[in-house]
């Protein structure tokens, strides 16, 4: 016998910064609806500009820009509160899931100067420039997670769409470091 | 008889990383286990910890799953404290076997060995990098884990 | 068959000088029909200009949907860099046309002195740009 819902969960290890990992799993199959999904982080300062993307069935839930922060509750939440809930859950069977972190991938984007002076929208392209869910290699079973181990070199200025870019400092964060990712399905 | 029951469930934790196995009874008389509750006396020791629980030899809460998610600060208001199951838990001669771990020595990382859901790119020994004392937390040992669970006659 | 459901759709902008406005103009997706909530954020850049962990107010936000049709109001954008997550958006409940035109400005209101700006209008080392982010949660078709 089993209950009628469960917390499946995937961890990732970070281990340096600017890395981005991909991991592709399937929702459990006895589960039928998802209804809810929550991040932790091991350290605050980590969670600034990270990202996280999330697809199911190959159908985008979040946009691989989706900030991490805003998926980790703190303890000043309610515990029923304590996830990103879809008033609509997400149905699923078998449903292949698949995830991307990408640790501090915004504050890449702050030297940016292909705006107009004030600044403006950044596309989608520059934002996705570790190109979303494309890692070119082969995708995995469950329980292995993909890792494409684009590093920025720090300090040194690289380039994204021919401007020059250079990191701003960012909050101290000890790499390795891991993020739990809870899903709340139920039948 | 009343129809709702807050039972405690003490543990007392003496050392960083430690894992406690513990087994205990539902109070007589209850049909549901309706919510729960986890209180610790140090924030610090939040963060990593988990607890799981099988009732009756059916899981309620996997061994991974985090306290962070069943406990809530002063800020909350106290009848939104409770972590509610999402269905109707019978508790009826309910026998409860649980794990708690604390998760003070290496927030969050878990050994690859016993996580087989973690792909360690580097194969890095966190354990040996700098930034990574065992309890850099200082959670202050020992402390008492209570936790309250919520059985009514729903 | 196409079904509706749920996605967050982020509109990400920079913001390079405290005195510049910034103006949108975007396309949204075809395949969104719907937008039920919004919320905006600072994302990242402000952390390097204080050390204050909370700004009630970094700038003001006008957004204007549907090709200039619908105006959703001014939104002030916080500074909020604390392990605190809210799942909480403003109410929107707007029908989105077609391959019509989200616009909006957007007016930095912090770090305008003479610390972060120079005399001649360029800005110091002390200033950052930094990112805001408009989350569309959305009724999508795709």
């Amino acid at each position: 016998m089993i209950r009628g819902f469960r917390f499946q969960k995937v961890s990732l290890r970070i281990s340096k910064s600017g890395q981005r990992v991909y991991f592709n799993t399937e929702s459990h199959k006895d589960f039928t609806q998802l209804k809810g999904i929550a991040l932790t982080v091991g350290y605050e300062g980590a969670l600034y500009g990270s990202t996280f993307g999330f697809r199911i069935d190959e159908k985008e839930v979040l946009d691989e820009s989706h900030e991490a922060h805003l998926l980790v509750f703190g303890n000043d939440v309610a515990p029923n509160r304590k996830m990103l809930l879809f008033e609509i859950p997400i149905p699923i069977n078998s449903s292949k899931i698949e995830g991307i972190y990408t640790d501090s991938s915004l504050q890449d984007l702050l030297g940016n100067a292909s705006y107009n002076p004030g600044g403006g929208i950044i596309s989608k392209n520059d934002v996705n420039v570790k190109k979303t869910y494309v890692s070119g290699k082969e995708v995995v079973k469950y329980s292995n997670f993909q890792v494409d181990g684009f590093q920025m070199l720090s300090g040194s200025g690289f380039s994204i769409g021919g401007y020059s870019v250079t990191p701003a400092p960012v909050t101290v964060v000890y790499y390795p470091y891991d993020v739990k990712v809870t899903l709340l399905l139920t039948r | 008889m009343k129809n709702n029951k807050f039972q405690r469930i003490r543990l007392r934790v003496s050392s960083a990383g430690e894992t406690i196995r513990f087994n205990a009874v539902c109070d007589k008389g209850y049909r549901t286990l309706k919510g729960i509750f986890v209180s610790l006396p140090q924030d610090k020791s939040i963060l990593g910890s988990t607890l799981g629980f099988r009732l009756n030899n059916v899981e309620v809460l996997d061994d991974g799953h985090e306290v962070k998610n069943l406990t809530a600060s002063n800020s909350v208001a106290p009848n939104n404290k409770f972590f509610l199951f999402p269905e109707k838990v019978d508790a009826s001669n309910g026998s409860i076997e649980g794990r708690y771990s604390d998760g003070s020595k290496y927030p969050l990382l878990v050994d690859n060995g016993e996580d087989t859901g973690v792909f360690d790119p580097g194969k890095v020994d966190f354990k040996n990098l700098s930034g990574y004392g065992t309890n850099p937390f200082t959670v202050v040992f020992p402390y008492d884990v209570i936790i309250n669970i919520w059985l009514t006659n729903d | 068959m196409t079904k509706t459901r749920i996605t967050y759709y982020p509109v990400q902008f920079i913001v390079l000088h405290p005195l510049i406005p910034v103006t949108i103009n975007t396309v949204l997706p075809s395949h969104i029909v719907k937008i039920t909530d919004i919320k905006v954020v600072h994302s990242v850049g402000v952390q390097n200009m204080t050390t204050d962990k909370y700004l009630p107010v970094i700038g003001h936000l006008s957004l204007e949907f549907n090709s200039k049709q619908y105006h959703f109001g001014n939104i002030e954008v916080p500074f909020d860099y604390q392990t605190e997550a809210s799942d909480e958006f403003l109410d929107a409940g707007i029908d989105i046309q077609r391959n019509s035109l989200l616009t909006g400005n957007y007016e930095n209101k912090v770090f305008t002195g003479i610390d972060y700006l120079k005399a001649d209008g360029t800005v110091t080392d002390k200033w950052s740009n930094y990112i805001v982010t408009i989350y569309l949660k959305t009724m999508s078709n795709d």
